[in-house]
């Protein structure tokens, strides 16, 4: 059986309080050695580093007494070359003293060096060299006492009259003195002290026997010259005799002194390699120290790495029994519980053992069989509530997705700074035109970037924040995407959620508007259709009375001189008759369905052929402060319109801008080109498509919102009636422009008015620029011309005016007439009146002629005609129309170019023209 | 196993543990051994433990014309050392030996360098007595034994019975009392060659000058007259003017117990001199010496000596087959016979004095070994028997006049050229 075998088992019967107790315990003793270990380690490095310090303290006093020693024998040196200098006071002084206090010095640090050597725990080798430092120390004491005793023994040699030199010196003296001038004695002398001196300077001591030699020589002399006194003799030998035991006193000092030099010597060989071999020793000590360290630290590594390792060993080891014992059973009950979270209910653990997981595994186990008896009761309320859920579900859903009302539901973001789509229903797909896909998830101001600007992004914040419901009233809602009428409710959900429930009333509302623009429509048309109706009834009457206002007065003035001063009545006659005509073509303009034929024209010509006109000149010269300018567009695309009617328009829009500023100011007539889409046609409702826009902008005071909404009415002016219109100027504008599937837009307010005229465009070209001839060059050549009314004053007028063009009028009363004039004979042109009664109408004559002679031209003349006649009579062939009452000039010209295959338009246009300015 | 059992288990592994350790513990607190000496020696103990060295300082002359008479000793120390097989109570012995240079100086020094070792037991020294004077003063302050096989300045030891001037305790020799040396040659002066003025001359040193001293005493003692005492410097080549001095004087012989090279130079000046060849000139036992006589050569012929008696017998011949056999060659001087005794009498009291503890540790009491060198009696020493005295003495000094008659002969030739011999009586 295997150790971990046995502890396996061992262990299998414990607790598992037990096991983990005994784990843990187990780490804690491998942490306790680590923890041992690195406390060993680092007792050893601080003792390591105690022995560094301390070697650096011995380097520095063994460099210390060495610096020490050195000067001492510096400064004793110095004594011995000074003081023959300075005096050997001073010396002493100066160098002795300090050399014996150095050397004092020394032996104190070399006493605490070995205190400090014997006290510490260095370096064996510093240790051992105790001896060296006690031979040291003796040597310092030893130089101190030689020092000392050198020093005196050059006290006892050179001290001033007392030291054996100066007594050498007085003794010499003395016997200088008593030798006199003898001569024998005298060479002696000098000999004697000749090698005397040679011996103080050389200090060879053979030269000093040698002046003892000749001093006994001397001697001998002193004893046998007889020339000498027996005193003076005496003194002589008592002078030598001390004079040589002086000298020999100091020969042994000499000597003495000699030898303690040869003594400082030896000290000095024997202290210097100390020295030396301490500061190595000590040096040695820190790098052994230091080596000792790294040692220590490598071992303290290779243990901390063993106990490491044995450690990551035995947390394997008990890992592994600690895991076979209590974790895999734990998994295993994991495990269990997963499955048995995860619905499998017929889980059963395996209950081996008694410790605390077998009891637990046996819990879960009657837990588990609990379970099962719950679960399956359960699982059947839970079916019976999931398809009541389902069905509820199911049913909720069916109304949400099928409500009619759109349903949003959104849910508050960054505070309630914007709210994020969090579902819609198939309503709100419909009118939004989204998918619920492409909203789900995205900021409600990012669907919908209106709802800010439109007020509904306020209602749900307060709807959010108060929790209250609120009314989501009729409002419009438009993006680029869409627009529309919401209607609706937004409340606030439990889960903090908000409901838009809403519809959309777009169309109800369209209809709505609808209804009332169309009312509106049906009252003007009804309004217009009464005046209308009456212009219409009077119109062909009036026109026909006014044409003999008109026309007589004509050929009257032709005929009279011109200073008859029946000239001025006659043409103020004419003038009355033209003004008339020019109410009457105004009341059948806002009576629409008058005849007018829409040709392609340049807007920008008609616009300057009004600034070039009379009537403009006329207009301005009454109103000259203010400015007149136009900006017209030369790309501006042709319109399709009826040119009279259109300058009518510009007179009309022209004469009230300038009539609206009072005093200084400014008109600007321009033209652009506009794309119309749908959106904005709708407001104008205009189609969408292609419009050349004519905008005419005052700086006058505006018009009122009050007189706003009526200034397109007939006879709706705040001019006095009478004087400068016939409260038709706006009417006519109007009605033209809706006339030509237009629209007028006028926006106005305290700095000024704007009136934009919008035109369908159209890609014709323009057909025609021709302009009317001068009355003489609408004479004619003798044609027939077959003049159709029922009116017998319009004959005559038509009759005397062809006759003087110089034309063959066949004047006849009505259609039944011309009929049967055809049969019989043929006309080179029919002027035909559309309206005659009781007889056929114009368009039945002109039809009945045709099948007589096809290809019969005709011009058409009516005061008033309805508008399908005249097209239905251009349609069979008649080149022209001319309205009643009608001038030479525009006769001739319709009946020339009818003659001569000229489009009769430009004529038409031309002589409505001149009819309506003149 | 249930859990009550199990820690029931660990507890008394545990408690077994405890108990294993503190008998440990106990145990090795009883394993220290009880000290079986405790030294008692007033001046302190040397202690030598188990298998180290004891240690014994050896100062000699070992440079210089003296180096001779230094390495002299020597031998004979290493000689009576072999006697022991080269240990000493089964310690091995090292020597620190130091060079003296035959100086005071030299010596004191050498001393210092020797008694720095606290291990030091005892010192084998010196060669010249002027070293020694200094030497046994450091060495006699440190507590230790100073024995010399070759000083002889009475100086060292007593001069008329008293203390003389350097005499230090602890300090022994077994070469002679140079006090009777001075005076065998007065007496040879005098009575045998008939001089009655004589002249000496000593370099300073305690050993030359207290020969002069001894000499002078005994000859003016005798009815003679010291017609000059002249001293030369070590290291004096000159010689001229003091041989001069000594022609002045009118002395018959001329004294001078100088060492190499200084007597060298003598014995050559004196030989120049024209008037010396009626002077007998008579020198020491410190040129007793082969260097000397082949130095001087003929020169030397006619040169007395004053110096030790050579010891004879069966011990002397033995010993010197052994110098022969360990060195090499002959001895130059007979000096190693005394350092011999001196360094075999120094060992026999390290012998006696020496406490040896069962792990081999030795304990040498400082002044129980000088004691047993004062109370050295009848030891059989290779010179003849010694009996230490109170000063340190420890031969009786018998003293032979010698000529150089030939120096071809050699050392052993003048040696051999006995021509009067004084034993000294206490």
């Amino acid at each position: 059986m295997t150790f971990q075998k046995q502890v396996s088992e061992s262990m299998e019967n414990m607790s598992i309080t037990t096991r983990f107790g005994v784990g843990i315990s187990l780490l804690l003793l491998l942490i306790l050695a680590v923890a041992l270990t690195g406390y060993v380690s680092i007792q050893y490095v601080r003792k390591a580093e105690e022995s560094i310090q301390t070697s650096r303290e011995i380097q520095r006093m063994v460099l210390e007494m060495d610096r020490g020693m050195e000067k001492a024998r510096r400064l004793h040196g110095d004594f011995f070359l000074q003081y023959p200098d300075i005096g050997l006071a001073r010396a002493h002084e100066q160098y002795a003293q300090p050399s014996m206090r150095e050397i004092a010095r020394v032996i104190a640090v070399s006493h605490a060096l070995k205190d400090l050597i014997e006290r510490s725990d260095v370096a064996r080798g510093l240790r051992d060299r105790r001896v060296d430092l006690n031979l040291y120390l003796s040597s310092a004491k030893r130089f101190a006492a030689t020092s000392i005793e050198s020093v005196e023994l050059v006290t006892e040699l050179a001290v001033p009259e007392r030291g054996l030199e100066a007594m050498m010196e007085q003794d010499l003296q003395a016997m200088r003195a008593e030798i006199g001038n003898n001569p024998s004695l005298m060479r002696f002398f000098q000999e004697m002290k000749t090698f005397a001196q040679d011996y103080r300077i050389t200090r060879k001591r053979f030269l000093m026997q040698s002046a003892f030699n000749a001093a006994f020589r001397m001697r001998s002399a002193v004893e046998n010259v007889p020339n000498l006194l027996p005193d003076q003799r005496d003194r002589l030998i008592t002078l030598l005799e001390r004079w040589k035991t002086v000298t020999e006193e100091m020969l042994e000092v000499d000597v003495a002194i000699k030898s303690r030099f040869h003594d400082f010597a030896l000290q000095g060989e024997a202290v210097e390699p100390i020295s030396t071999a301490l500061i190595s020793l000590a040096g040695e000590a820190v790098e052994d120290a230091r080596a000792g360290i790294q040692e220590a630290l490598g071992a303290a590594l290779a243990i901390t790495a063993g106990v490491t390792l044995a450690g990551l060993l035995l947390a394997v080891l008990i890992a592994g029994i600690l895991n076979r014992s209590i974790t895999r059973r734990v998994v295993r009950l994991t495990r269990s519980a997963e499955e048995l979270r995860a619905g499998n209910l017929d889980i059963h653990v395996g209950e081996e053992g008694n410790d605390e997981l077998s009891r637990l595994a046996r819990t879960f186990n009657i837990m588990a069989g609990r379970l099962r008896e719950l679960v399956d009761r359960l699982e059947q309320k839970v079916t019976q509530r999931t398809a009541e859920l389902a069905e509820s579900e199911r049913r909720f859903r069916e109304l949400f997705e099928h409500s009619s009302s759109g349903v949003a539901v959104y849910e508050a973001v960054d505070g309630g700074a914007d709210f994020v789509i969090r579902d819609i229903n198939r309503a709100v797909e419909s009118i939004e035109a989204v998918t619920r896909e492409a909203v789900l998830g995205h900021p409600a101001t990012e669907v919908f970037p209106g709802i800010r600007k439109f007020g509904f992004l306020t209602l749900f914040q307060e709807v959010w924040r108060t929790g209250r419901t609120r009314r989501l009233p009729l409002r419009f809602y438009s993006d680029d995407r869409r627009s529309g009428w919401r209607q609706g409710a937004v409340y606030k959900l439990p889960s903090g959620e908000i409901v838009a429930v809403y519809d959309d009333l777009t169309a109800q509302k369209q209809a709505e508007m609808e209804k009332t623009a169309m009312e509106a429509k049906l009252q003007r048309a009804q309004k217009m259709e009464a005046i209308g109706l009456l212009a219409g009834g009077v119109a062909h009457d009036l026109n026909n009375i006014l044409a003999g206002i008109v026309s007589y007065p004509e050929l009257l003035l032709m005929q009279m001189p011109d200073d008859s001063p029946l000239r001025k009545p006659i043409q103020a006659i004419q003038e009355s008759g033209q003004r008339a005509a020019a109410v009457v073509a105004d009341l059948l303009t806002v009576a629409r369905g008058v005849a007018s034929v829409k040709v392609p024209a340049d807007l920008n010509g008609l616009i300057r052929e009004h600034l070039d006109s009379p009537e403009y000149k006329k207009l301005h010269s009454v109103h000259e402060t203010v400015a007149c300018t136009a900006n017209l567009d030369p790309r501006l695309p042709p319109i399709r319109c009826s040119p009279v009617h259109i300058k009518k328009c510009i007179m009309n829009l022209v004469t009230n801008a300038m009539e609206a500023v009072d005093g200084d100011g400014r008109i600007v007539l321009s033209t652009q080109r506009r794309r119309m889409d749908e959106q904005t046609g709708r407001a104008l409702d205009l189609e969408a498509g292609e419009y050349a826009v004519l905008r005419i902008a005052d700086s006058g005071n505006g018009i009122s919102e009050t007189d706003l909404a009526h200034i397109f009415e007939p006879f709706y002016t705040k001019k006095v009636m009478g004087q400068s219109g016939t409260g038709l100027g706006l009417a006519v504008v109007w009605n033209s422009m809706q006339d030509h599937g237009g629209a007028v837009h006028v926006e106005s307010d305290a700095r000024g008015t704007v009136f934009e005229l919008f035109f369908p465009v159209t890609g014709d070209p323009i057909e025609c620029m021709a302009r009317p001839s001068g009355i003489e060059n609408l004479k004619g050549n003798g044609e027939t011309i077959l003049v159709v009314d029922d009116e017998p004053q319009q004959l005559d007028i038509a009759n005397r005016i062809l006759r003087m063009l110089g034309y063959q009028p066949v004047c006849v009363g009505s259609g039944e007439e011309a009929v049967a004039y055809a049969e019989q004979k043929s006309a080179d042109l029919v002027l035909l009146d559309m309206i005659m009664a009781p007889g056929i109408s114009g368009l039945e004559t002109y039809e009945r002629i045709l099948q007589i002679h096809p290809g019969q031209k005709a011009v058409i003349a009516s005061g008033f005609s309805e508008t399908e006649d005249v097209e239905k009579t251009r349609n069979l062939g008649a080149r022209g129309f001319i309205k009643k009452p009608y001038s030479m000039a525009q006769l001739g010209t319709a009946v020339q170019q009818a003659l001569h295959e000229v489009e009769s338009t430009c004529m038409e246009d031309f002589q409505s023209a001149r009819s309506d300015t003149s | 196993m249930n859990m009550r059992i199990f820690n029931q288990q660990i507890q008394s592994i545990l408690r077994s543990f405890f108990i294993i350790w503190l008998t440990a513990l106990l145990m090795s607190a009883c394993d220290k051994p009880e000290p079986v000496f405790e030294c008692t020696d007033p001046i302190g103990c040397v202690e030598i433990a188990p298998g180290e060295p004891i240690h014994i300082g050896v100062l000699q002359a070992l440079s210089g014309d003296v180096a001779a008479l230094g390495k002299e000793q020597l031998r004979g120390f290493e000689l009576a050392l072999d006697k022991r097989g080269g240990t000493l109570l089964g310690h091995p012995v090292a020597l620190q030996v130091e060079d003296t240079g035959c100086t005071p100086e030299g010596g004191a020094n050498a001393a210092l360098k020797i008694i720095a070792d606290p291990q030091m037991a005892a010192i084998l020294g010196t060669t010249c007595s002027g070293a020694a004077a200094t030497a046994s003063k450091a060495m006699s302050d440190a507590g230790l034994t100073m024995i010399s096989g070759n000083n002889s300045a009475a100086y060292l030891t007593t001069i008329a019975g008293k203390p003389a001037l350097h005499w230090q305790p602890g300090y022994f020799r077994t070469a002679f009392n140079d006090e009777s040396a001075g005076k065998a040659a007065a007496i040879f002066a005098y009575q045998r060659i008939g001089v009655r003025k004589a002249a000496t001359i000593h370099d300073g040193d305690i050993y030359t000058r207290g020969l002069t001293e001894g000499f002078e005493n005994a000859f003016q003692e005798m009815g003679g007259e010291i017609v000059l005492s002249a001293v030369v410097n070590k290291g004096d080549t000159e010689m001229q003017p003091v041989l001069t001095a000594v022609l002045n004087a009118g002395a018959g012989l001329l004294f001078f117990p100088l060492f190499q090279p200084e007597g060298n130079h003598l014995l050559f000046g004196a030989r120049a001199v024209p008037g010396f060849d009626d002077i007998y000139l008579m020198s020491d036992g410190a040129l007793i010496e082969s260097s000397f006589i082949e130095s001087v050569g003929e020169a030397g012929i006619g040169l007395y000596f004053v110096g030790p008696a050579r010891p004879e017998g069966a011990a002397v011949d033995s010993l010197a087959m052994a110098y022969i056999s360990k060195f090499g060659a002959r001895p130059g001087a007979s000096y190693f016979q005394s350092a011999y005794d001196a360094a075999d009498l120094l060992m026999t009291a390290i012998e006696t004095v020496a406490v040896q503890e069962p792990d081999g540790t030795l304990h040498i009491g400082r002044r129980a070994l000088r004691d047993r060198l004062y109370a050295v009696d009848d030891f059989e020493g290779v010179t003849g028997v010694l009996d230490c005295d109170r000063f340190g003495d420890c031969a009786l000094p018998v003293f032979d006049v010698l000529r150089l008659d030939d120096p071809s002969a050699g050392l052993e030739g003048l040696v051999s050229n006995i021509m009067f011999t004084h034993v000294a009586v206490e």
